[in-house]
């Protein structure tokens, strides 16, 4: 037989078999993407703030939308080889390959699908100084979740730990909060239709959107706990992750991105922090005598001022032109105006994920016509 | 057995699992797509990639076609074509060069010729569509129509780019001294 230039590539056209842990790690992808899209489309959701919501937020009116792509389903249990590690006592820069990062975020997707629970720390502060520090225990079974929330006082001391429970099941929002004469009780939005907005914090397992390659995710080490090894990962280009996958848990900048992950892939714990730079005035509060004063003193350097009343009686909020900066301590004033920077971190511990959980509505529970 | 088409259907009416099912069908001929195209290390990462975008586009699979193979391969394709816009252009069939290793293909080529060379740097030089059509023939071994189905391009434009591109081949640099010295080393055996 002749040989042309056909049979000349047919030569070389053969190459190695499909190697079986390749072929696993791209279709636990493929199934995770599946469990995902079983929530049909991905829900645009509004965010709106609670009381218990820092002030910094309800002033400065964080992200107003967010992306929420919710997992549920039945789990399929990933297995994995866990991503490369560095050799005991070396120090050798990895950065994860896209399949690897693909597949730390399928695994997750589906260790977490069925249910599970999560710590959740947030802090925040503006221009160094403490402003939150929530703890946010969820649970999630299914697409029912509960989060009970600890508001902690900062600065320590200064007021009381406020606690509450929001709790979403079959699409039905419930919220532990105290009613009418101030007593703890559990109140059910009659107009709640699939709220995932009136949650606190959004469903943990919607972070694992953020797990992208292109944020080029680095291993910075390994751990051992419980006698898991635990590998942690840092991303070399934190902007590279999708902020939406955040939602509003992030503000300006995202600045650091880790994560832990176990042998099987599964996300651990997640780490991230952001910043941003904020223009505008906190408040000033005074009132009586002491009002006057600051209005006669603000007005005499031109700011602008606007007045509301606070439940206390009659109360000041001082809305300024960036750069301008006073303090008047006799009034009982102390504000700053202009660039305020404003930091945020949040960790997220996840646990017992896959092992059943039980989130029902609560018994009892007394209707109100929410916002729905 | 049901026929990919059906299992694409079956999974848009929420058998997801059907999807797997065909997937699970062409993985290995995917695989080797990948892997002739942009060498193991780039397709182990682009594997999954080519299923989630299949998945999210089997709604517009033309289920006349009973068999998704050639489908499959235009979304490897197309995702090959993101995958080179990032990675410098002289890694575009790099996987040729990488197969002389293992495969050996070249027991009877005088040591004098570097065959595998001569037919990287011909391939090189083909005009992407013809170059496409013409491996999806030999090492996908597709037939002209699905090869122009993978390609979205009609048949008439597949064939006419087959004989651009065996034409071109021939024509390379080298490759008359290759297949002369091959055809030679055959009658002398």
């Amino acid at each position: 037989m002749i040989v042309d230039e056909m049979e000349l590539l047919g030569r070389v056209r053969d190459v190695d078999p499909l190697p079986e842990e390749v072929a696993e790690k791209a279709e636990t992808v493929l199934r995770a993407a599946i469990v995902v899209s079983r929530n049909t489309e991905p829900l645009r959701i509004e965010v709106r703030h609670h009381e218990r919501w820092s002030r910094r937020r309800t002033l400065t009116g964080v992200a107003a939308a967010v992306v929420i792509a919710a997992s549920a389903g039945g789990a399929l249990l990933a297995a994995g080889s866990g991503p490369r590690r560095p050799a005991p006592g070396t120090r050798v820069a990895i950065v994860l390959t896209a399949a690897e990062v693909h597949h730390i975020a399928a695994s997750s997707v589906l260790a977490a699908a069925s249910s599970g629970t999560a710590e959740v720390t947030e802090t925040s502060s503006m221009n160094g100084t403490p402003q939150t520090n929530d703890e946010i225990a969820v649970t999630f079974d299914g697409s029912n979740i509960d989060e009970k929330i600890t508001v902690n006082p900062e600065p320590p001391g200064s007021a009381k730990t406020f606690t509450t429970d929001d709790r979403l099941v079959d699409g039905q929002f419930y919220i532990y909060t105290p009613g009418p004469g101030d007593v703890l009780e559990w109140l059910h939005d009659t107009n709640s239709t699939n709220d995932t907005a009136s949650m606190q914090f959004p469903d943990p397992r919607t972070l694992y959107g953020a797990i992208n390659p292109s944020a080029n995710f680095e291993v910075t080490g390994t751990s051992t706990s419980d006698g898991t090894t635990l590998t942690h990962l840092v991303a070399l280009d934190p902007v590279a992750i999708d902020m939406s996958a955040l939602g509003n848990l992030v503000q300006g900048a995202l600045t650091s991105f880790q994560m832990t992950v176990n042998q099987n892939d599964v996300v651990q714990q997640m780490t991230f922090a952001s910043s941003s730079t904020e223009h505008g005035c906190t408040f000033a509060i005074a009132s009586g005598k002491s009002l006057a004063n600051v209005k006669a003193e603000l007005q005499k350097e031109g700011v602008k001022l606007k007045e509301i009343a606070g439940p206390g009686g009659k109360k000041l909020a001082v809305v300024s032109t960036p750069g301008n900066r006073w303090a008047d301590q006799a009034a009982g004033i102390t504000s700053t105006c202009g660039p305020q920077m404003a930091t945020s971190q949040v960790n997220v511990a996840f646990s017992n994920l896959g092992v059943p959980e039980s989130v029902t509505a609560p018994q009892g529970a007394v209707d109100f016509a929410g916002k729905g | 057995m049901a026929s990919d088409a059906e299992l694409i259907s079956w999974s848009l009416a929420g058998d997801d699992m059907a999807f797997v099912e065909m997937i699970q069908r062409h993985k290995a001929a995917v695989w080797a797509y990948l892997v002739r195209r942009a060498g193991r290390s780039s397709a182990e990462d682009l594997l999954s990639e080519v299923w989630l975008a299949a998945f999210d586009s089997r709604s517009s699979y033309d289920r006349s076609y009973p068999e998704a193979r050639p489908w499959l391969f235009g979304i490897a394709h197309n995702t090959l074509r993101r995958h080179w816009r990032s990675q410098p252009s002289e890694d575009t069939v790099a996987d040729v060069a990488d197969l002389s290793a293992n495969s050996d293909p070249w027991p009877a080529v005088d040591e004098r010729i570097d065959g595998v060379a001569v037919l990287r740097e011909a391939l090189e030089h083909l005009a992407p569509n013809e170059r496409d059509v013409l491996l999806l023939m030999v090492w996908e071994e597709l037939s002209i129509a699905d090869a122009a189905r993978s390609l979205d391009m009609p048949a008439g434009s597949a064939r006419r780019c087959l004989h651009q591109a065996r034409l071109a081949l021939r024509a390379a640099p080298g490759m008359v001294a290759l297949l002369t010295q091959l055809n030679t080393v055959k009658e002398t055996k």
